[in-house]
C-alpha cells in the first residue's frame, strides 16, 4: 500500500510540474511577443523616436523580462528550437509535447496584445523592419539555419556548460539574445530568434506569407533552423562528452 | 568542471554571494517588480491608462515607505489587536480626509498642496522614469533605505529647478525643527516621561492612543496624498475619487494585514516604541509638527525628514539624560542619525537625477547655470 501511495504522490507531483512550465512557458510566450513586436513599433514610430542601439537593448530586455518574471530559472525556453535542443539533450522528446503548444499559444495572445495597442495608437508595419531584403532564397535559409543554431549554442553553453542556471545566467543569455537580435533581425524572412511570433503576427496582419512558395515556407522557417539545432548537437555532445570523462 | 562565474571575478565574491542570497530572498518581490516594469513599459505612452498605473504604483510604495512612518508605532504597539481593526480605523481616517479635501478644494485631494509653483498643471502624458519612480521607491524600501517619498515621487514632476529647491529648503528646516523640538522635548521631559512609561498602562492610554495616532495619520495625508495624487488630474471626478480612494483603503488591508512592510523594523529598532505610552508621545510631537508646517505654506515638503529629525533627535537627547535607558552607547546612537541622514541624502541624489533626466526645463536650467 505504502508503495502505491508514494507511486501515486509521485505521479501527482510531476503533473504539478508539468503543469506549472508549461503555464510558465505560456506567460513568457506572452510577454516576449509583446514586447518584441511593442519595442520593434515604437522605434519604426517618429513618436518615440528611438535608436537602433536602444531597439536592440530593449529586445534583450524583453527576452530577459520574460523569462525572469514566470520561473526566473532555466526551466523556460520561449524559442521552440532551444525546447527542440532540450528535448535532444535529455533524450526526451515529452519537452517538446509540454512546451511548444504553450509557446504557440503564448506567441498567438502575444501577437494579439499588441495588434490591440498598434491599432488603437501608432499604426506600425513592423515588417518593415526587416529593413534589409534578401532577394537570395539560399542565403535567407542559411541566415535562420545559423541564427537558429546559434541561439541553441549560446543556450546549451551559458545553461548547460557553464551551468548558469539562475539570474546571472539568464542576463548573460539575454545579451547574447541581444547580440543575435542585432547580427540578424534586420534582414528579411530571418524569424528564427521568434517564429511563432513572425508566424502569428503575418497570420494576423499582413498575410505576406502568401506570397511566398509552400516550399520557401517550410525549409525557410521549419527544416533550415531545425538542421540548424541538431547540427549544433552533435557538435557540441562529443566535446561534453570528453570534458566529462 | 568547476562552476565558472563572471560576475563574481568583476564585483569580487563576496558582493556576488551578497547579490546571489539577496536575489534569492527576494525572488518573488524582484519578479514582481519586473512584471511592473513591463507594465510601465508598455503603458507609459498612453496618458489615460498611464496615470492611473503611475497612481496605483505610487500609493502602495508611498504606503509602505511612507504612512509607515505614522503607523508605524500604531502598529507596533497594537500587535495584539485584530489587523482588520486597525484596518478599518486607519482606512476609514484616509477616506475622511481626502473626502473632505475632495470636497472642500473641488475635487483636489492633496490639500492644495499641489497648487504650489512648478507642480500646478495636470500631466498630460509621462516620461517612462515617471512611472518607475514609485518602483524604485519600492526598491528602495525594501533595502530598509528611509528615503523621502516626496522627493523621489515629486521631483520628476516638477516643471522648473525652483519647485525642487522649494521643497527641499522646507523639507530642511523641517528635518532642523523636528530634531530641535525632540530634543528639548525628550531632555527636559525625560524625568516626567520616564515616570508615565513605568508599570503597566492604563486601558485609557489605549484609547489615547488611538485617538493621536487618528489624528496624526490624517496630518500625514494633508501633506502626502500630493505624492500619489500628482499622477492624476489636479481635479478628481466622483469616478476618480472613488477608485483614489478605494485603491489606498484596499492597499492600507493588505499593509496591515501583513502587520507592515520591511522597513517597520526601523521603527523598532528604536528605543522604547513599542510601549503605548512613549509611542503616543512621539506621535503627538510629530503631528504638532506636521500641523505646524501644514499651516504655513501650500508648498509640498518631505515628511520623512521631520520623521528622521524627530528619531534622531530624541535618540539623542535619551542618550544625553541620565534620566533615559536606551540601551546605546553614543558612539552607536550618533551613528544611528549618520546613517538615516545619509539614506535620506541617498534618496535625495536619486529623486534629483531622476528629475533631471526626465524634465528638459530643468536641463536647460542646469545649464544655464553652469555655463556650458
Amino acid at each position: 500500500m505504502d508503495t502505491i501511495a508514494k507511486t501515486v504522490s509521485k505521479s501527482r507531483a510531476k503533473t504539478r510540474t508539468i503543469l506549472l512550465n508549461a503555464l510558465a512557458e505560456f506567460l513568457a510566450s506572452i510577454i516576449f511577443t509583446s514586447l518584441y513586436f511593442i519595442f520593434i513599433s515604437r522605434y519604426f514610430s517618429e513618436e518615440f523616436g528611438s535608436s537602433i542601439v536602444v531597439l536592440f537593448f530593449t529586445i534583450g530586455v524583453a527576452f530577459f523580462a520574460a523569462i525572469f518574471i514566470p520561473f526566473h530559472t532555466y526551466r523556460i525556453h520561449i524559442i521552440p528550437f532551444v525546447s527542440l535542443i532540450s528535448a535532444l539533450r535529455k533524450r526526451d522528446p515529452m519537452v517538446l509535447v509540454h512546451k511548444v503548444p504553450s509557446q504557440i499559444l503564448g506567441a498567438f495572445l502575444g501577437v494579439l496584445i499588441f495588434n490591440a495597442i498598434n491599432m488603437r495608437t501608432i499604426k506600425v508595419d513592423i515588417e518593415s523592419l526587416q529593413m534589409i531584403p534578401l532577394n537570395d532564397s539560399g542565403l535567407t535559409i542559411l541566415l535562420n539555419t545559423v541564427a537558429a543554431a546559434l541561439l541553441c549554442y549560446g543556450f546549451y553553453l551559458i545553461r548547460i556548460l557553464f551551468k548558469a542556471k539562475r539570474l546571472s545566467g539568464t542576463i548573460y543569455l539575454s545579451l547574447y539574445f541581444m547580440v543575435l537580435f542585432a547580427a540578424t533581425g534586420l534582414f528579411s524572412s530571418v524569424s528564427a530568434l521568434n517564429p511563432f511570433g513572425y508566424l502569428f503576427y503575418d497570420m494576423l496582419q499582413n498575410q505576406t506569407i502568401l506570397n511566398q512558395s509552400f516550399l520557401f515556407v517550410l525549409v525557410n522557417h521549419f527544416l533550415a533552423p531545425i538542421v540548424g539545432v541538431f547540427l549544433v548537437f552533435y557538435y557540441i555532445k562529443p566535446k561534453v562528452m570528453y570534458q566529462n570523462k | 568542471m568547476s562552476k565558472l562565474s563572471l560576475a563574481s571575478q568583476i564585483i569580487g565574491e563576496k558582493r556576488y554571494q551578497s547579490l546571489v542570497l539577496f536575489g534569492l530572498q527576494e525572488r518573488t518581490f524582484l519578479r514582481l517588480i519586473a512584471a511592473f516594469f513591463v507594465i510601465a513599459v508598455i503603458f507609459y505612452p498612453y496618458p489615460e491608462i498611464a496615470m492611473w498605473i503611475g497612481f496605483m504604483f505610487a500609493g502602495y510604495s508611498a504606503i509602505a515607505n511612507d504612512s509607515i512612518q505614522t503607523i508605524g508605532t500604531f502598529i507596533s504597539s497594537n500587535s495584539e489587536v485584530k489587523w482588520w481593526k486597525l484596518w478599518l480605523w486607519i482606512g476609514g481616517i484616509f477616506v475622511a480626509t481626502v473626502l473632505y479635501s475632495w470636497i472642500m478644494y473641488d475635487g483636489d485631494v492633496s490639500f492644495q498642496r499641489l497648487t504650489s509653483k512648478g507642480f500646478s498643471e495636470s500631466p498630460k502624458s509621462f516620461h517612462f522614469l515617471q512611472i518607475v519612480a514609485p518602483l524604485l521607491l519600492l526598491i528602495i524600501t525594501r533595502l530598509r533605505m528611509p528615503v523621502s517619498t516626496t522627493f523621489m515621487l515629486l521631483s520628476c514632476f516638477s516643471s522648473n529647478a525652483s519647485g525642487i529647491i522649494g521643497v527641499t529648503q522646507k523639507s530642511l528646516m523641517g528635518y532642523a525643527l523636528a530634531f530641535g523640538v525632540a530634543m528639548l522635548v525628550w531632555y527636559l521631559l525625560a524625568g516626567v516621561i520616564n515616570k508615565l512609561t513605568q508599570g503597566k498602562p492604563h486601558p485609557m492610554w489605549r484609547v489615547a492612543q488611538w485617538i493621536i495616532s487618528g489624528w496624526l495619520w490624517s496630518m500625514w495625508i494633508t501633506h502626502d496624498a500630493a505624492n500619489i495624487a500628482i499622477f492624476l488630474n489636479r481635479s478628481l471626478t466622483l469616478i476618480d475619487f472613488v477608485a483614489f480612494a478605494g485603491f489606498v483603503f484596499v492597499g492600507l488591508g493588505i499593509l496591515f494585514y501583513l502587520r507592515g512592510d520591511k522597513i517597520q523594523r526601523i521603527i523598532t529598532e528604536k528605543s522604547q516604541v513599542v510601549d503605548v505610552r512613549a509611542a503616543s508621545v512621539i506621535d503627538i510631537v510629530y503631528a504638532l509638527i506636521l500641523f505646524v508646517f501644514k499651516e504655513w505654506s501650500n508648498i509640498p515638503m518631505s515628511t520623512t525628514w521631520i520623521f528622521l529629525g524627530l528619531l534622531g533627535g530624541r535618540e539623542l537627547a535619551m542618550q544625553l539624560s541620565k534620566k533615559s535607558d536606551t540601551q546605546r552607547t553614543m558612539g552607536s546612537t550618533i551613528r544611528m542619525i549618520l546613517r538615516d541622514i545619509g539614506f535620506a541624502t541617498i534618496g535625495l541624489i536619486i529623486s534629483v537625477l531622476l528629475a533631471v533626466a526626465v524634465n528638459t526645463n530643468i536641463q536647460q536650467e542646469l545649464i544655464i547655470y553652469f555655463g556650458w
